[in-house]
């Protein structure tokens, strides 16, 4: 007993700086994994032999990245929201997003955490303030990060978004996991990755080979 | 054409094994465990998430270097800016990180006895 209170202990101490406040809340943490899926796309677009350059929503090379903590429309500039383009040669140029509001076939918005669109769909999303078609989506990311096993309902709730998109890839991504969350997303046909986390680097790996498909297909498209 | 009703079954019924579901509190030991799975995924995890992106694009990246998050309307929650991880903060979350290893080892040897 007496070990394992000096553990406890020394948990405790280091708790308290290990934690940084401005990072303390949920809402935070799921923007920072959100940011870190953007990377792994940019990183699959890089290794598929993408150009990668950052934008502000005007054009302009990006001097800081800025990324939304809320979803919101691709064509605001009340922020000047950083994107990458991706360019591979001889295709369309891709653009990589955080948190922009998607239309599906309903005509409903639906939010990807992470999604790439085609530059051209997104231009024309920003010169008429219009929503980008989820079908012009090469990619389109859920982000779930949790400190507690998935609930159901998350699973159930991907599956309704997964009927409404057209989006070629739409992956759920977590940096947890659950059986049966798994299970009823294979069951249903959704891509999932699950211990999405710098330390699992065969599941890292895994998922940016998923992205490295998609843009393989899209090239090839 | 007779109608047949459920009564009129010939076959026996067999008698069915009751099944009730139940629930049952956790134990000293798993409660541990699920602390300790909230530690590491709510700021090992945490941490280590900010080390990558804060390494991505301070360094995998053309000018720019802060990164900032923004609400994109002004709300109460005005967003955060990250900055490289402090040496004390990275050498605490060593020590969280070997602390919970050890306990982990120490609940699996508990339960082993």
């Amino acid at each position: 007993v007496a070990i394992t209170d000096e553990l406890l202990g020394e948990m405790a101490a280091s708790l308290a700086i290990a934690v940084d406040p401005a990072l303390a809340s949920y809402a935070a943490a799921s923007d920072l994994f959100e940011a870190y899926v953007f990377t792994l796309v940019v990183r699959a677009a890089q290794t598929e032999g993408a150009t990668v350059t950052y934008r502000n929503p005007n054009g302009s090379v990006a001097t800081t990245f800025v990324f939304r903590t809320s979803p919101g429309y691709i064509w605001s500039t009340a922020r000047p929201y950083t994107y990458a383009v991706l360019e591979f040669p001889q295709c369309e140029a891709l653009e990589a997003h955080l948190g922009v509001r998607v239309a599906g076939k309903s005509g409903v918005l639906h939010e990807f955490d992470v999604c790439v669109i085609r530059q051209s769909e997104a231009d024309t999303a920003r010169q008429n303030q219009v929503h980008p078609r989820s079908a012009k989506c090469v990619i389109g990311v859920e982000c779930k990060f949790y400190s507690t096993p998935l609930i159901l309902a998350l699973a159930r709730a991907f599956i309704g978004l997964g009927t409404d998109v057209s989006t070629w890839n739409t992956i759920f991504v977590t940096n947890s996991e659950s059986a049966s969350v798994e299970k009823l997303l294979t069951a249903r046909d959704r891509q999932w990755a699950n211990r999405v986390v710098p330390g699992a680097s065969v599941d890292v790996d895994r998922l940016k080979n998923e992205f490295q498909s998609a843009f393989k297909y899209f090239r090839a498209g | 054409m007779l109608e047949r009703f459920a009564e009129e079954s010939p076959e026996p019924r067999r008698a069915r094994r009751e099944r009730l579901a139940a629930t049952e509190p956790y134990s000293a030991a798993e409660r541990l465990s699920l602390a300790l799975d909230a530690v590491e995924h709510a700021v090992v995890e945490t941490a280590e998430i900010e080390r990558e992106v804060v390494q991505f694009f301070g360094t995998d990246s053309k000018g720019a270097k802060r990164v900032i998050f923004r609400p994109e309307e002004f709300e109460e929650v005005s967003g955060f800016e990250l900055h490289a991880i402090p040496r004390r903060r990275l050498e605490a979350l060593t020590k969280l990180r070997q602390s919970v290893a050890t306990l982990r080892r120490e609940i699996a040897r508990r339960g082993n006895h």
